[in-house]
């Protein structure tokens, strides 16, 4: 049957419009939570260790830009080590299936895509700060501009995003995070052994590796994100009747 | 988030319109059902589903009619085009899905007016989900058949 039917079908059970509606509902007393609040909530529910990582790994560049002096040699440094910073998120995804808490969380006030959107929301946002805060430091203490230094540092990052998110995505078990863990080790030493074995890995020569690398990963990543949302879609079976 | 209210206040007041086709009634009979679910603080507070919602709708219908002694009123007003002229939507369609049996249209109502999923409105009419696709079927095969004998169905394929 074709799409002009079901659409006029919509109009065949037009009611005449309600009289009362505005008056009734603005009297109405039923449980109400703000979005602010509903946010604020989940960030009780995001383990302590997401935060002291991150907050680690700032401190850590802070003090090895502070002790030594050798810019380059920092930039691999920290792009080895921000692979685990996704590592520390990614776990936050697999977690409810992890410890069987998918039932639970699905039967909460708000549905469980929702949940884990915010979740994903708060975690992208310190992931982002954590970034940009290293990024711009470094920035002062190298010749690297903002845009080559970024690449640099979220390249390696974006790698372990996708190879943990294809995972999630394809793999149901328990043992999805030690896969994801594996993964990010994988990305950590191949970014160490690059920039061991190659020379001048992070000079103009392999720019446009970079920056290739860096569109396609992004481009991955963002896909195997749509590709989780709409697997957690699937699971939209609750709701709530908040404001 | 989630349930937007106003919007299920008139999804559900789309439904118990169709069920008792006067204005008055079904806006009463929607806030009735506002009040009960809220009501349900249990319900609430463990997200219960949006056929919940519906459920209470149709049994305070039924429970319109029982009180009032109307079931066979709601038969004819059903398949009645009384408020037909009233509203300028295709009248082709429109009256060619009152001929439909009653279930069929709720069923239509359901899942292309009010846009409920299949699960959803096999809990509401308590059918199972294959039943639901069933009588979709069914009801378009009937709709297009009404629609060909009218000459309509240029107009909508």
């Amino acid at each position: 049957m074709g799409y002009n039917l079901k659409k006029e079908l919509k109009s065949a059970f037009d009611a005449p419009p309600p009289t009362r509606k505005a008056q009734f509902l603005s009297q109405l007393d039923y449980p109400k939570a703000s979005r602010t609040q509903f946010i604020i909530s989940q960030l009780g529910y995001i383990r302590k260790r997401v935060w002291i990582l991150s907050i680690l790994l700032f401190i850590c560049t802070l003090l090895g830009i502070y002790f030594y002096n050798v810019p380059t040699s920092l930039v691999w440094g920290v792009s080895s080590v921000l692979p685990f910073i996704s590592l520390v998120s990614i776990s936050e995804i697999v977690r409810s299936t992890t410890y069987n808490m998918e039932e639970l969380e699905m039967s909460c006030k708000f549905s469980f895509l929702e949940v884990s959107l915010v979740r994903l929301g708060i975690l992208g946002v310190t992931n982002f700060t954590v970034l940009i805060g290293i990024t711009l430091i470094l920035m002062g203490k190298t010749d690297l501009g903002l845009i080559r230094l970024g690449i640099y540092l979220t390249t390696p990052y974006l790698l372990s995003c996708y190879g943990s998110l294809f995972a999630i995505n394809r793999l149901k078990s328990r043992e999805t995070l030690y896969i994801c863990g594996g993964v990010t080790a994988f990305v950590s030493l191949l970014n160490t052994l690059l920039t061991m074995q190659i020379n001048e890995f992070f000079s103009e020569r392999y720019w446009v590796h970079w920056v290739i690398s860096f569109i396609i990963l992004a481009a991955l990543s963002a896909k195997e994100i749509v590709k989780l949302i709409r697997k957690m879609e699937e699971l939209q079976w609750n709701s709530s009747l908040t404001a | 988030m989630s349930i937007n209210l106003q919007d299920q206040y008139d999804k559900i007041y789309r439904y118990c319109y169709f069920k008792v086709r006067n204005r008055q009634i079904a806006e009463d009979l929607t806030q009735e059902t506002f009040l009960k679910y809220f009501n349900q603080t249990s319900y609430i507070n463990r997200g219960k589903s949006l056929s919940y919602l519906y459920t209470i709708a149709k049994n305070l219908c039924i429970d319109f009619y029982r009180k009032s002694n109307r079931e066979e009123g709601l038969k004819e007003e059903v398949l009645g085009n009384d408020d037909i002229s009233t509203f300028e939507t295709n009248l082709a369609i429109r009256q060619a899905v009152s001929t439909l049996p009653p279930d069929l249209q709720e069923l239509l109502l359901l899942r292309f007016a009010n846009e409920l999923g299949i699960n959803e409105i096999a809990n509401i009419m308590k059918i199972s989900r294959f039943a639901v696709y069933r009588k979709l079927n069914k009801a378009f095969d009937l709709l297009k058949t009404r629609l060909r004998e009218e000459d309509f169905l240029w107009d909508i394929t």
